[in-house]
């Protein structure tokens, strides 16, 4: 029998039960349904996840600080001696601060491109011509991130005199909108050692979209961060540094530790810097996949349970298909085919419905709730998803027509046409 | 076309219930003969023709089919010798109800691989052949009786087959239905020269063929056409 027959014979006797077929559709389609939007909804936040840190792409940059290996919280630590390298926070807690010397023999560990020191410097005020002065949000030297950009470009080392604006200052500081911004001036009031103000000016090369990572910051060139450090007093102490491989195809567990064996430094990728927040997403998704895997572990004892009546309402039918010559292996794939059909059918339908509901929800969602999220879609389907999630579900709903199908295939063809 | 039955054994159940349906059965079948095998229901009629048919495997015995031993072929040449070879017509019908007469007759080439082209042409001839051609596009259920067993045939007819198995073909018919299909398969018969091996109760189709085999109580006894 013709592979196409069998395909074809199978897809006649889903129709001839009308109703039956439906009712086990349904229960694939809740199951697949729930699967859909469950990884709809881990892609729309790791699509999120990713344009905001946007840092995946940055493979071999480190965040380096040096490794604090006395706990400030220790209960038997008396009275510390003062270290000019330990750094007292607000909150009492000593941190230990990296030094120029530090960067040198960073920029000597093999395969560095580049380290630098990584201010977070405190500004005073941004404002754009005679406008209304804004407090300034912190100001980050640029480290390689590919931010989220709503105009213009990411800074590259050879700016000076430069930043990306966030765009929560666009309208504030006077501009149409963020492409408005691209090319203008602004100036940023700090205060110097003195407690004096100092400005300096900048141009925007860019605008980043508003994200919940890098809010409040505004980012500017090495040059300028270098610059208000010094000014500040900044440059001798800080807290971290960033260095950044040249081979971007090593293993990263390599490049860390060629940093953690140059001195007492600890590095942090970027990669797994977001990871943190990746996993909990994962955790969260995968907890919600295991509520769609319920419903469709459910769903395919339907599949069987009605394959299994379909065999017993068939006998005489595949006896005498047996007896006129057809071999077990077609009667085995004519029903494996039935079931992988109800998977597919059911999860096609699914897969439809639930690209349909992210559409209404996601039009939703950006008008309420996710309103200060720009850019964050809840709901992503995404037709390699889509697929993967059809594809699954035929190989499910194959396993469970096994039963069935085997059954089928072993009748005896003489006793099966003798059965009433 | 010759089909040789030697010594053949056939035992249904274990132990106590163990029942000998043929004992020691032997018979040769020669190409173009009409066969008729008559006897008592449970004389072991059936299994009789279902071990011929290659539908059942005796217990002892060997049943060779145009010189070929049949206990040694492998399933799938077991099935399609079933579907090239034979041909069933059965008391029931066993047509799908709700399926067209063409779709029924087709069944066996589309078991058999052949192409919808050619098993749309092959069924339609074998729908004449039965006069049953203005029928093709009805569903099986809507026909009468008579009717449902000439699609029957036309269906055992399709694939050329060399030898017809024919399990009380005339059982569900009335007279005039019986005599119509008995005409069909004697003319198949004569004109194809397709063996016939029928099994029947029916006096009068038996009186029609060649031999005449009593089954009684898996014994076979045989009884000329004076």
């Amino acid at each position: 029998m013709k592979m196409l027959d069998v395909l074809v014979s199978a897809n006649r006797n889903l129709s001839r039960s009308k109703l039956r077929t439906f009712l086990t559709i349904s229960a694939i389609f809740v199951g697949a349904f729930t699967l859909t939007l469950t990884t709809a909804l881990g892609a729309g936040a790791q699509d999120y996840l990713n344009r905001q840190l946007g840092n995946v792409s940055a493979p071999g940059v480190f965040y380096v600080t040096t490794k604090t290996g006395d706990s400030p919280f220790a209960s038997d630590s008396g009275p510390k001696q003062y270290d000019p390298k330990k750094q007292e926070r607000a909150s009492g807690r000593t941190v230990s601060t990296l030094s120029q010397s530090d960067v040198a023999a960073l920029k000597k560990v093999s395969g560095v491109e580049f380290a630098k020191p990584y201010y977070s410097l405190t500004g005073e005020y941004v404002v754009h011509g005679d406008g209304t002065k804004y407090q300034s949000p912190a100001l980050v030297q640029y480290g390689g991130l590919s931010l989220d950009l709503a105009a213009g470009r990411l800074l590259t080392s050879n700016d000076t005199n430069s930043l990306i604006l966030p765009e929560t200052f666009v309208s504030s500081l006077g501009f149409a909108d963020p492409q408005a911004a691209v090319g203008q001036t602004v100036q940023v009031g700090y205060k110097d050692l003195a407690q004096h103000i100092a400005v300096r000016t900048f141009t925007v090369v860019g605008v980043m979209k508003k994200t919940f990572v890098t809010n409040g910051n505004m980012y500017v060139d090495d040059e300028s961060a270098n610059a208000i450090a010094t000014a500040q007093g900044q440059d001798e102490q800080f807290f971290a540094a960033i260095v950044k491989f040249k081979d971007p195809n090593v293993d990263e567990t390599t490049l860390k530790k060629r940093i953690t064996d140059t001195g007492n430094y600890s590095a942090v990728s970027l990669k797994e810097q977001i990871g943190t927040l990746t996993s909990i997403i994962s955790a969260v998704t995968s907890g919600l996949n295991v509520v769609g895997g319920i419903a469709l572990f459910a769903a395919s004892f339907g599949i069987i349970n009605t394959l299994l009546m379909s065999v017993y309402e068939r006998t005489q039918e595949i006896g005498l298909m047996k007896a006129l010559g057809m071999h077990r292996r077609a009667v085995f794939s004519l029903f494996a085919f039935e079931a992988v059909l109800v998977g597919f059918w059911g999860s096609l339908l699914a897969s439809l419905a639930g690209w349909a509901v992210a559409q209404g929800v996601d039009r939703w969602a950006s008008t309420s709730f996710l309103k200060d999220f720009e850019g964050f879609t809840l709901l992503v389907v995404t037709p390699l998803n889509a697929v993967l999630v059809i594809a699954l579900i035929m190989v499910i709903a194959f396993l469970a027509g096994t039963l069935p199908a085997i059954k089928a295939s072993r009748l005896n063809p003489i006793e099966a046409l003798r059965s009433e | 076309m010759s089909l040789i039955a030697s010594s053949i054994t056939k035992v249904y159940g274990k132990k106590t219930n163990r029942f000998t349906a043929l004992k020691n059965v032997s018979l040769t079948i020669r190409d173009g003969e009409s066969i008729a095998i008559i006897g008592k229901s449970g004389s072991g009629k059936s299994t009789l023709m279902h071990v011929l048919a290659a539908l059942d495997r005796p217990e002892k015995g060997k049943i060779e089919f145009n010189g070929q031993n049949v206990e040694t072929l492998k399933a799938s040449k077991l099935d399609q010798l079933r579907n090239r070879d034979f041909g069933f017509i059965f008391q029931q019908f066993f047509l799908s109800a709700r399926e067209s007469v063409l779709d029924n007759v087709m069944l066996p080439l589309k078991i058999g691989g052949v192409p919808l082209r050619a098993r749309k042409a092959r069924a339609l001839k074998a729908l004449a052949e039965v006069d049953l051609t203005d029928k093709a596009r009805s569903k099986a259920n809507d026909l009468s009786g008579g009717q449902k067993q000439r699609v029957c045939i036309a269906r055992a007819l399709v694939g050329d087959p060399k030898v017809i198995f024919a399990d009380e073909p005339t059982g569900n018919l009335d007279s005039e239905n019986g005599q119509r299909v008995t005409d069909l398969l004697f003319r198949l018969n004569k004109q194809k020269g397709i063996t016939l091996i029928i099994v029947t109760h029916d006096e009068e189709l038996a009186a029609l063929c060649d031999r005449r085999l009593h089954m009684k109580d898996g014994i076979l006894t045989e009884e000329r056409k004076s």
